[in-house]
């Protein structure tokens, strides 16, 4: 029988034992449905991996496991339940603290392991929620397009991102809706959200701020019923953000480089002077990674259907930012009909401008 | 693409719409066994081939507006799901919550209701995933050479080049697994 016939066989083979297959229920996004809670549970476990990061001194970034610590708190503000009721978050790693309900959930891993700037360095550290938070999504992996999708009326996600850039808006003294810019008409993390995730139902807050030198991302998401009271509690959550009185752990490698004799292993440029490059792979397949070897930071992003021969990734330097994608790319300030196409075509990880502007995608240009 | 719409999923433009909008459901209901069978070609097991499928339906579902207009919807959803089985990351999220699911029901054996035709498609997915994605869409999913390009993403020809090596290659295996079997 010849290679031919035997793909056949088995082809009909294969075939035929799937006749019979029961066809189950039309596929539909979860929220808060057993999915939500077998991947709660998972997340839990920590059997997805969370492979999207690794840091360039070769440990896997697996999410915010690192953080030290989570202890009872005697913090006081008037949105948030009483001292026995709370988590006060200690990240060592990043050096922040923050105080959030005990009921609420705290995410495992990443929600959104997106490439987004290099050279600002900006990572999500931490995102709270009052639902099982479930990281990643089909697409978007700069969206959490998964937890979005899980988030249910009443329900409220929250997440930090930092950077290494102390620009941003003044970082208020409490914070309230008012606190965030009003979102532009397009080209703004909402707009991003929305696509991405088809949740165009919920109440979206995006701001970026400057605390003490460092910038400090804020994303929140309200689902449409949420009660004043929710809010309030949300609020008072970033309100308790503060820089942790430790200094943030620092790592030792205990290998050594050839690279650059004399140069420290474990921080600042890879080779020692910055390069001001940043590596882009496409695998060829379905994904690009990047790295950054000033920033020793490399992000691998999953794009959904790619695949060789597909239209290939356009990579536009704008000013300090790496841009890739494969449309037009526009930025877009907060005044109404401003927009302005940089570069052609569009992109698909852009990373937030401060203060009043950002790159709109080809999603929130259609 | 809808051009200026960055779901990369697929090139719109490159698909003519040629035809009305069918139901998601009804194009669920016609493409999910065809759609399951090529990703248990692709996978270890039926369990993971079944989360890659949902994933890849419900990613339809999601762009089903602009899925649905297409030539050939089932070709996207082939595309996706094609894609996927090949990513080890998507792979092993896949085969994490497989498992989990596993253990709230009693494992059905793909291999037992395969027989022989198990062995082969093991030996399909030793090749370098491209030809593997070749043969699975050319044998199982019956497709012509032109669909399985548009699928794969590369040119007629190349289909063609993959798919005369991965049948030399596979005559070889099969031929060993057969002399094998036979006692040698």
């Amino acid at each position: 029988m010849d290679v031919d016939e035997r793909l056949r066989r088995a082809a009909h083979q294969l075939s035929a034992s799937l006749a019979g297959e029961r066809i189950p229920d039309t596929p539909r996004p979860a929220r808060h449905a057993w999915m939500s809670a077998v991947v709660g549970a998972l997340v839990t476990l920590g059997t997805v991996g969370g492979a999207a990061m690794l840091l360039m001194d070769g440990s896997p970034r697996v999410g915010l496991e690192s953080v030290s610590s989570t202890t009872e708190s005697s913090f006081t503000a008037t949105t948030l339940p009483p001292a026995a009721d709370v988590i006060q978050f200690v990240s060592d790693e990043h050096g922040f603290e923050i105080t959030y309900p005990a009921d609420w959930y705290r995410a495992d891993e990443i929600l959104a392991p997106a490439l987004t700037s290099p050279p600002q360095q900006l990572e999500e550290v931490l995102s709270l929620g009052t639902f099982p938070l479930r990281p990643g999504g089909v697409e978007c992996p700069h969206v959490p397009v998964n937890a979005l999708l899980d988030l249910g009326s009443d329900d409220v996600l929250v997440s930090i991102i930092l950077g290494n850039q102390g620009t941003g808006d003044r970082w208020p003294t409490a914070f309230g809706a008012a606190s965030f810019l009003p979102t532009p008409a397009a080209g703004d993390a909402p707009i991003d959200a929305q696509t991405c995730s088809g949740r165009s139902d919920l109440d979206y807050h995006v701001g970026v701020f400057a605390l003490d030198g460092r910038q400090v991302q804020i994303f929140v998401a309200f689902g449409a019923g949420v009660d004043d009271t929710t809010r309030a509690q949300t609020w008072g959550i970033l309100d308790s953000f503060t820089w942790a009185t430790t200094s943030p752990t620092t790592t030792t490698l205990t290998t050594t480089t050839t690279l650059r004799p004399g140069a420290d292993p474990a921080t600042g440029p890879l080779f020692g002077d910055p390069s001001d490059v940043v590596l882009l792979f496409d695998d060829g397949i379905d994904g690009v990674l990047a790295l950054d070897p000033d920033g020793r930071v490399g992000s691998r992003s999953v794009i959904d259907g790619q695949v060789a021969g597909s239209s290939p990734y356009r990579m536009t330097r704008v000013g300090d930012t790496l841009v890739v994608g494969w449309a037009a790319s526009t930025q877009s300030t907060s005044a109404p009909g401003s927009q302005r196409c940089w570069a052609t075509p569009p992109s698909t990880f852009q990373p937030r401008k401060p203060t009043g502007f950002g790159w709109s995608t080809g999603q929130a240009a259609a | 693409v809808a051009a200026s719409e960055s779901s990369e999923l697929v090139r719109v433009d490159d698909v003519p719409v040629v035809r009305g909008v069918e139901s998601f459901d009804a194009f669920f209901r016609r493409e999910y066994r065809d759609v399951l069978g090529l990703a248990v070609v692709l996978t270890r097991n039926r369990a993971v081939a079944e989360e890659l499928t949902q994933e890849a339906f419900l990613a339809t579902f999601r762009h089903w507006e602009r899925v649905a207009p297409l030539d050939s919807p089932g070709a996207w959803v082939r595309r996706v799901v094609s894609n996927r089985s090949v990513s080890t990351f998507r792979r092993s999220a896949a085969e994490a919550r497989a498992l989990l699911r596993l253990n709230s029901y009693a494992s059905r054996s793909t291999a037992t209701e395969l027989g022989d035709g198990m062995e082969v498609w093991r030996e399909v997915r030793r090749l370098p995933r491209r030809q593997a994605q070749v043969v699975a869409l050319t044998y199982f999913a019956d497709l012509p050479r032109r669909e399985v390009a548009e699928i794969v993403g590369c040119s007629e020809e190349t289909v063609k080049t993959h798919l005369e090596r991965a049948r030399r290659t596979l005559a070889g295996r099969l031929m060993d697994l057969g002399e094998d079997r036979h006692g040698r």
